[in-house]
């Protein structure tokens, strides 16, 4: 079976962990505990394949970020979460993002933007448009979640298994071809 | 204002870097295999850090920081990567002056293979004459002309093997091709890097024209040709006595000259960089390739009152209203990277003791936008980094003091708390594992919950402001007055601190996988186990599976108390406890392997030099065999008359420093140059107000019956050089330096000049229409009050103006002091150690 190493990456709570619970636990994490490292394995079918998921919850306080590089060294693909009731959770995924492609020293990292928090609709700060306008300049997929009301979960993680396996189809061993040129274009 | 010429700039460099990663680096030649290897970084030739061995590996992972003050001047940052065995594989070298283009930002450079040539260091002083003199051959007399080459001295040339003997070569190569050779060498100086030879040579210009005519003699002729002059050390005696002078040394460096560049009348006298050899330009072969954050700052700080009016406008910032219209909440708003914001401001107003107020209004003020509590003061806002920058401040004694003993307990005893199944090792037992690591976490948290008292005292009184501001604007939330404390206290300084340890100076040790693995496990359940307060219930949490019986284990109603305790402890106000807060038990200030001078505390024996272990602490200097050894010797800082710099040619020996004490003096050398300037400054600053501190020092040593400075005999003369009294004392604390911060903070609103004025204008903008949300607000600008926030733009830019002036005037002034060839600016500073310039891959 072919192993996934994902990380959810992404400032203090946006719902990096309650979106992680939900997936893998189909539980809503109402009360907020930061975060230091967290990690989870779950086994699903994508596309009629069997995956082993392997995912990384972790800090989005600044003060642990000493341990991204490292997080970003050894995951395969990336979920940049934002909340949609917070302008600055959106800005700072700029940084994130060029901290990836630095550390993976190549522009095609398979990676998702996700604007969490979509239910708190009256709340929104950050519009739909400036997800999708990211997301396109990004080249990557984007999609507007809730983990509170179960929208979009499963499809975030699905989504950015398919980007795997688009830019690494062959996968016998794990071993990477790192040959794929194919651009990450999603959804 | 205008510069006084006498007034004195100080110049201020710092070096940050981050050593990520290096990756396809060049496999064994024989195995092929992996290679074990580390990272360093050096100034010019000198090493300043080097990082733990990474075994194994052609894609080793240091995730590795440097941080430390550049007490000298540099031209070239280059990094190596080793083989253990000592073997460089490739080296990255900046230009200093090239360094800003890679400011605070990752990248990947290439590697260049290292090789021996091309190494090179220090400057030769040199003289050149063209004479005329007349000549007569028994028929006729003529004019006759020849060139004098004196080889005046060398300066900082680099030590081969612990040793360098110089002797320079003076060469003029002329003729068609410049074949044709005339050599002449100096004498052989020896253990010195700064030789003085003052030989002259005369190289009879005449006969080497390419007409051999006399009569239709042309000096031009000889123009084709070139002089090289070159430096080499004199390895062994034997081998050039066995092989005579065939035997060339090795090489320290070289310059060339064409003589056409020469001025033929007239002395030409200039100092010149030595340079690699010329034809080594290679095409590279590829040795990989390291990612780098390099960030190096170099500040010139003017005296304080050029700083008075940007630091008053900043230290209005808590009175203005609203918050967001105040200098410091500004420059949060321009500057992208908030620590490089909030370590400056908080300096500047924890100096001024202005924090407390600081702290308050920002925190007001990001409760009032934040709509849900759940998350307040958990995004990365400017309050959340300045209390960050505060916490490491001023609370890193009171984290040694509480947690230091048990984190190197858990270090050294290295064993493996794994309680997920998954992650088992072969052999290992959950159930042991689970007790060991119950028990460490026991430890630490009994630690936590007893040092309340000896908090510091400006963080209790932070805390008890943010419970203040969360009490008076979520009056109904009781549980958030918790959760605002134990968000900064465990989750952003115990927790941190805890998994990265190296980070907040609790060991200077790299840690292993295992002891990672249980420092990670710790700091999670301390987390949670401060955030324990502010639930209402304290019961399942639906996480990592694995992690359920621990929680479980410590989540009681005995261990909410003890929390609620602490909290309620380090968050009061009351100043009572700030005198107890003086810690009793002494708390390490710095530490690290050093070389001694024996003191000549027998009165025979040799005044050898030996490796000790050094520790500073706020109460004694002590030193011994090793790290975990008794001390040898005790010196309490009350006896430290003084601590200074010793003179190079005292003991022959770079970055030797000197503690004075009443009988003796203790003589150090530190292992580089940031090395030395760290201990100088920290012995300076604790032992800076003692009564008996020395007004007068002997910058050398008493050596051989006589004071090498001032030469007096008695070696009980008093010190013949006034001592240096670290930074400029001000009125409160000796060691924040608030100048310096000005100016930095001055430095990063220049650097955003262009934000700032985008700001001004969407200020002017909204004040003109009224308010009316006519702008497009793309830049993520916050304007509560257009009005008040145009007129802190204008004063701000006012006086980053006018301080920049000064700035200018100074720099100009500089430049017409500076005179090429000089020996502050020799000729030739494009030396050929080959620069990465166009090796930035992004
Ligand atoms: N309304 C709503 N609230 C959410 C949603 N997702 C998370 N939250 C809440 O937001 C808060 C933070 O969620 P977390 O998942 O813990 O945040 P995080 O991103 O993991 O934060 P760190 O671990 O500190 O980096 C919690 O109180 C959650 O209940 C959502 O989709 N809708
Ligand atoms: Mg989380």
């Amino acid at each position: 079976m072919r192993e996934y190493k994902l990380v959810v990456l992404g400032s203090g709570g946006v719902g990096k962990s309650a979106l992680t619970v939900q997936f893998v636990q189909g539980i809503f994490v109402e009360k907020y505990d930061p975060t230091i490292e967290d990690s989870y394995r779950k086994q699903v079918e994508v596309d009629g394949q069997q995956c082993m998921l392997e995912i990384l919850d972790t800090a989005g306080t600044e003060q642990f970020t000493a341990m991204r590089d490292l997080y970003m060294k050894n995951g395969q693909g990336f979920l940049l979460v934002y909340s949609i009731t917070a302008q600055s959770t959106f800005n700072d995924l700029q940084d994130l993002r060029e901290q990836i492609l630095r550390v993976k020293d190549t522009d095609e990292v398979p990676m998702i933007l996700v604007g969490n928090k979509c239910d708190l609709e009256d709340e929104r700060v950050v519009g739909k448009d400036q997800g999708a306008k990211l997301a396109q300049s990004w080249d990557c997929g984007f999609v507007e979640t809730s983990a509170k009301a179960k929208i979009n979960v499963n499809e975030i993680f699905f989504s950015l298994v398919r980007a795997i396996n688009k830019k690494n189809p062959d996968t016998r061993g794990g071993k990477k071809s790192g040959k794929s040129k194919s651009s990450c274009t999603l959804l | 204002m205008n510069m006084a010429e006498n007034v004195k700039v100080r110049t201020e460099e710092t070096l940050r870097v981050k050593i990520g990663e290096a990756k396809n680096l060049p496999p064994h030649s024989v195995t092929g295999s992996g290679r074990n290897t580390f990272c360093a970084i050096l100034l010019d030739r000198e090493e300043i850090f080097r990082t733990a061995t990474v075994e194994k590996s052609l894609n080793p992972f240091f995730g590795e920081e440097f941080h430390g003050e550049i007490p000298r001047k540099f031209r070239y940052l280059s990094f190596y990567i080793y083989d253990k065995n000592d073997k460089a594989l490739g080296k990255v070298s900046l230009r200093k002056r090239e360094l800003h283009k890679y400011h605070g930002k990752e990248h990947w450079f290439s590697l260049l293979p290292v090789d021996v040539q091309s190494e090179v260091q220090g400057k030769v002083h040199l003289e050149f004459r063209f004479d005329e003199y007349l000549s007569s051959s028994p028929d006729v007399t003529y004019a006759s002309h020849r060139m004098a080459v004196r080889v005046i001295e060398c300066n900082d040339l680099m030590v081969i093997n612990g040793a360098c003997n110089p002797y320079a070569v003076v060469t003029l190569s002329y003729g068609q091709g410049r074949h044709r050779e005339e050599v002449r060498r100096t004498n052989v100086k020896k253990k010195t890097i700064s030789p003085l030879f003052d030989e002259t040579f005369f190289f009879d210009l005449d006969n080497k024209g390419q007409n051999h005519d006399r009569n239709n003699y042309y000096v031009e002729d000889i123009f084709s040709g070139e002089l090289c002059i070159s430096v080499w050390h004199d390895e062994s005696r034997m081998a050039r006595e066995v092989l005579g002078s065939i035997f060339p040394g090795v090489f320290l460096g070289e310059i060339k000259i064409s003589l056409r560049d020469l001025n033929t009348s007239g002395i030409q006298n200039a100092w010149y960089f030595l340079r690699a050899k010329n034809d080594m330009r290679q095409p590279h072969e590829n040795v990989g390739s390291m990612r780098l954050k390099i960030s190096y700052t170099a500040e010139q700080v003017f005296a304080s009152q050029y700083y008075d009016d940007l630091r008053n406008v900043l230290l209005e910032s808590p009175d203005i209203q609203p918050i967001s219209s105040s200098a410091a909440y500004i420059l949060g708003q321009i500057v992208d990277n908030r620590q490089e914001v909030a370590q400056p401001l908080v300096k500047v107003f924890h100096h001024h003791g202005k924090i407390v107020p600081f702290i308050k209004t920002l925190a007001i003020h990001e409760i009032k936008q934040t709509l849900d509590h759940n998350t307040l003061f958990r995004g990365n806002s400017l309050l959340t980094k300045v209390l960050d920058e505060l916490m490491k401040l001023v609370g890193l004694p009171y984290l040694h003091f509480t947690i230091k003993p048990i984190i190197h307990q858990i270090c050294s005893e290295h064993l493996s708390c794994e309680i997920d199944p998954a992650r088992l090792k072969e052999g290992e037992n959950l159930e042991v594992n689970m007790e060991t690591l119950k028990n460490y976490i026991k430890h630490i948290f009994d630690a936590i919950m007893v040092s309340g008292l000896a908090c510091p005292g400006i963080m209790c009184e932070v805390f008890a402001a943010l419970k203040k501001a969360a009490q008076d604007h979520l009056p109904d939330k009781k549980e958030v007055r918790y959760q605002v404390v134990c968000g900064f206290i465990f989750l952003r300084f115990f927790a941190p601190a805890i998994l990265g340890p190296r980070f907040f100076d609790l060991t200077t040790d790299t840690q292993d996988e295992t002891v990672h693995r249980t420092l990670t496990l710790i700091s999670k359940v301390i987390q949670r186990l401060g955030n324990l307060v502010s639930s209402q219930s304290w019961t399942y949490c639906p996480k990592e599976d694995y992690m359920v019986p621990v929680f479980e284990h410590f989540s009681d109603a005995c261990h909410v108390e003890a929390v609620k305790m602490y909290l309620d402890i380090i968050s009061s106000s009351t100043k009572k406890h700030s005198k107890q807060m003086d810690i009793e038990q002494p708390v390490v200030l710095k530490e690290g392997m050093l070389i001694k001078r024996a003191q000549g505390r027998k009165k025979f024996g040799l005044k050898n030099f030996k490796r000790r272990y050094f520790v500073l602490t706020n109460q004694t200097l002590t030193y011994s065999r090793s790290k975990d050894d008794d001390p040898l010797f005790v010196i309490p800082i009350g006896n430290i008359l003084a601590v200074e710099k010793l003179e190079e040619q005292s003991f022959k020996m770079k970055y030797m420093f000197q503690v004075i004490q009443p009988q003796r003096t203790l003589y150090v050398q530190a292992n580089n140059c940031v090395e030395e300037k760290e201990w100088l400054d920290i012995l300076t600053k604790v032992s800076n107000k003692n009564k008996n501190r020395l007004k007068e020092f002997h910058p050398a040593a008493y050596l051989n019956g006589h004071w090498l400075c001032c030469k007096a005999v008695d070696q009980s003369s008093p010190g013949c050089t006034p001592v240096t009294g670290g930074l400029p004392v001000t009125e409160i604390q000796v060691d924040l330096d608030s100048d310096r911060e000005v100016e930095k903070i001055h430095s990063l609103f220049l650097t955003h000049m262009d934000k700032m004025e985008a700001l001004h204008d969407m200020c002017g903008i909204l004040e003109v229409y009224s308010g009316e949300a006519v702008v497009n607000n793309t830049s993520g600008f916050q304007i509560e009050d257009s009005k008040s926030c145009f007129e802190t733009l204008n004063e701000v830019l006012k006086c980053v103006i006018s301080l920049e002036q000064e700035h200018l005037h100074y720099r100009k002034a500089l430049q017409r002091e500076m005179v090429t060839g000089s020996f502050e600016t020799p000729i030739g500073d494009d030396s050929l150690i080959i620069s990465n310039d166009n090796d930035t891959k992004l």
